[in-house]
């Protein structure tokens, strides 16, 4: 009985697990097929002789619209706006945090209900106001717009996390630190940040993964040279030149999604345990 | 240092949690001011506000004559012990006694100096490179009195700074607390729930309920003329005796009457007539007259075996309800006009079960309106 349900569970979580991994190992593999091998063979199939021409193509003479330089600028353009923006909107958002836990002040309350709600606002509601927002101070179709454009929106979740995070610091602390004579920010500085690390981990994942794979401000606040990796893959599969090269496509797929991959390899485990943390005491 | 006064002082949370109810107390230079009350009466508030921690709803906070309200706390001068110790969770033993020093500038040399000597007055030198969270909650509370002790404020604030410790290191800290105030004669404000060190460590005492001072002086004063029962029966352990009696005057003496034993078992319970010599007859303005019923406090070291008073006070025999040695007393429970009385006699004494005769020294009790729980008067 016991070993049949056991069986039964495994059985269940081998299915799962093969259905989520699917279409992972078809990119994989289709990848590094030749465009012959493609034509011939199942979806499924490995790769009888394994290139990585595909890769090389997609990263550095592939065509998307009119350059032909691969991936590579756009995959460093994406660098470029995701690293900032995801350190400033996470440094913002643990001070905001930090105040709206620990500095409250008349009408805190309302301030953080208003970012509450600036969580479940979506993408296209703030296009067009945004776009005037960037007209208006001459950032628009800048690589600087685009940072400030996934800050202002992120900060929203960012703010919501560490004033979870910090809701779970005893006040008392931060009254020992005031009577040791530390301000605000020293306070920050030496008191909260050094406990502040499974959160850092949560925040830096979820804004490196929503701004890395964000496509739709890309497309509407880049400009031609400050596009991210997201809008080039999509110009790249929709750009073709006679055959459609599925080898080609999938390789850069993956790239794309190589750096959010690796993000949550390096700090996955943070992740969990910063996401539970509070939850129990001690 | 500094003279502390408190006047008027209002607290409310949100709209209409009201905390504290206009506490005024004022203490000199130098002083130390013991804060009891009941859980939730709102000490550590005052305490917080004191600090610059909270803000004051109504009233001031003076300083040296200076009403500093509006100072922020790092201006105040004052260290703090707080309730739930609030040691840096990041930093070393040593960090968390030395940040306070090192954010007001005190050079390396001294700060290496005084952590020493805050170490070895607290037995923590071997914690010194240990975080909070490997420390034990006595060792915490060790640390977190170290912190406030490395710096001589003008104020001291102690909120229970000892109430985690076992009995062996509490009486040393004790000791050492009262040192410390006598060598620097640092104006101090002590929360604690510990009798002893309440009697001990105060100059002044105030006792507090739901927010009010119910009583603020000495600890003579608190202990032998409790304005209220509250008061008495908060201060002292075991508290101190509410008897109901009826008053009567017998040969132009001042007497209570009272039920002795328990009244449920009617055949046993018998009235008898306690003379309360030293209260003065002609002090008619305080004292009721007769066939008033009133509420006679006596402490339980005032109702003792005969032979300790050596033929002094007003002689009862009671019945014994129980009878528990605490190895320097026995303490006898009975029952006097209805109510669980508490008696202190000699070890030994009373533990056969008979009937006991007490000696009571009236010259002690204090009398209670039933009604309002007022003291309405003092023997002494
Ligand atoms: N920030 C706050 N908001 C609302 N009510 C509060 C707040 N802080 C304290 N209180 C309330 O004020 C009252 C007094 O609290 P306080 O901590 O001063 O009590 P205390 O006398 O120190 O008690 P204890 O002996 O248990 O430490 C309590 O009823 C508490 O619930
Ligand atoms: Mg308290």
């Amino acid at each position: 009985m016991n070993i049949i349900s056991r069986v039964f569970l495994y059985g269940i979580l081998i299915l799962a697990a093969l259905y989520a991994l699917a279409p992972m190992w078809v990119m994989l593999a289709t990848s590094l097929k030749t465009l012959d091998e493609i034509r011939d063979g199942s979806l499924i199939a490995a790769p009888h002789a394994p290139t990585f021409a595909p890769w090389l193509k997609a990263w550095g003479t592939a065509c998307s619209g009119v350059r032909c330089d691969g991936l590579k600028p756009f995959f460093l353009n994406s660098l470029l706006m995701t690293v900032p923006s995801v350190l400033i909107s996470t440094l913002v958002g643990a001070l905001n945090g930090y105040a709206l836990t620990h500095w409250r002040f008349r009408g805190s309350d309302a301030l953080f209900t208003l970012l509450l709600v600036g969580c479940f606002i979506p993408f296209q509601v703030v296009l067009l106001p945004m776009a005037r927002t960037l007209g208006a101070i001459g950032l628009s179709g800048s690589m600087f717009g685009l940072i400030l454009v996934h800050v202002v929106y992120g900060l929203a979740f960012t703010t919501l996390f560490f004033r979870n995070y910090y809701l779970g610091v005893p006040g008392e602390l931060i009254k020992a630190a005031r009577v040791d004579g530390a301000g605000f920010f020293v306070i920050f500085w030496r008191i909260l940040l050094p406990i502040s690390g499974p959160i850092f981990m949560v925040c830096i994942i979820w804004q490196f993964t929503q701004i890395w794979n964000d496509f739709l401000f890309g497309v509407v606040f880049a400009g031609a040279d400050s596009q991210p990796i997201t809008v080039a893959l999509n110009n790249l599969v929709r750009t073709s030149t006679g055959v459609k090269e599925y080898n080609v496509d999938m390789a850069a797929a993956i790239i794309a999604g190589l750096p959010t991959l690796l993000v949550y390899i390096v700090a996955g485990k943070y992740f969990v345990r910063g996401l539970t943390a509070g939850a129990v005491k001690g | 240092m500094a003279s502390l006064g408190i006047h008027n002082i209002r607290k409310t949370f949100g709209k209409n949690i009201e905390v504290l109810k206009g506490i005024n107390l004022d203490i000199a230079d130098g002083e130390f001011l013991i804060l009891v009350g009941g859980s939730g009466c709102g000490k550590s508030t005052l305490l917080n506000m004191i600090a610059g921690l909270e803000t004051v709803t109504e009233g001031d906070i003076v300083m040296d004559g200076k009403r500093v309200n509006d100072l922020p706390p790092k201006d105040r001068d004052i260290a703090m012990v707080f309730q739930s110790y609030a040691l840096y969770p990041s930093m070393s033993v040593r960090d968390n006694i030395a940040f306070g020093l090192s954010l007001r500038k005190v050079p390396q040399v001294e700060q290496n100096a005084t952590i020493a000597r805050v170490a070895k007055l607290l037995q923590i030198e071997a914690l010194l490179d240990r975080k909070p969270a490997q420390l034990s909650g006595g060792q915490r509370q060790r640390v977190a009195m170290g912190r406030a002790l490395a710096r001589e404020p003008k104020i001291f604030l102690f909120d229970e700074p000892l109430s985690n410790l076992d009995a062996k290191l509490r009486v040393e800290m004790r000791s050492e607390i009262k040192l410390l105030h006598k060598r620097l004669g640092i104006t101090t404000v002590y929360v604690t729930h510990d009798q002893i060190e309440a009697m001990t460590l105060g100059d002044k005492i105030a006792v507090m309920k739901d927010g009010v001072v119910q009583q603020f002086g000495t600890p003579d004063e608190i202990y032998n003329r409790p304005v209220n029962t509250f008061v008495a029966s908060f201060m002292g352990s075991p508290p101190m005796n509410l008897i109901p009696v009826t008053l009567a005057v017998n040969d132009g003496v001042l007497c209570a009457e009272l039920s002795v034993g328990r009244a449920v078992d009617e055949s046993t319970t018998q009235v008898a007539r306690l003379p309360l010599l030293g209260f003065n007859l002609s002090d008619l303005a305080t004292i009721p007259e007769a066939g008033t019923s009133v509420l006679l406090g006596l402490r339980p070291e005032h109702m003792t075996d005969a032979g300790r008073m050596q033929g002094r006070g007003s002689r009862l025999t009671v019945p014994v309800d129980l009878a528990e040695s605490t190895g320097a007393d026995t303490l006898l429970f009975t029952t006097l006009g209805g109510a669980r009385c508490v008696c202190r006699l000699h070890p030994g004494a009373a533990l056969g079960g008979e009937d006991v005769e007490l000696a009571v020294d009236v010259a002690a009790a204090v009398l209670f309106d039933p009604e309002s729980q007022q003291a309405i008067a003092f023997a002494r």
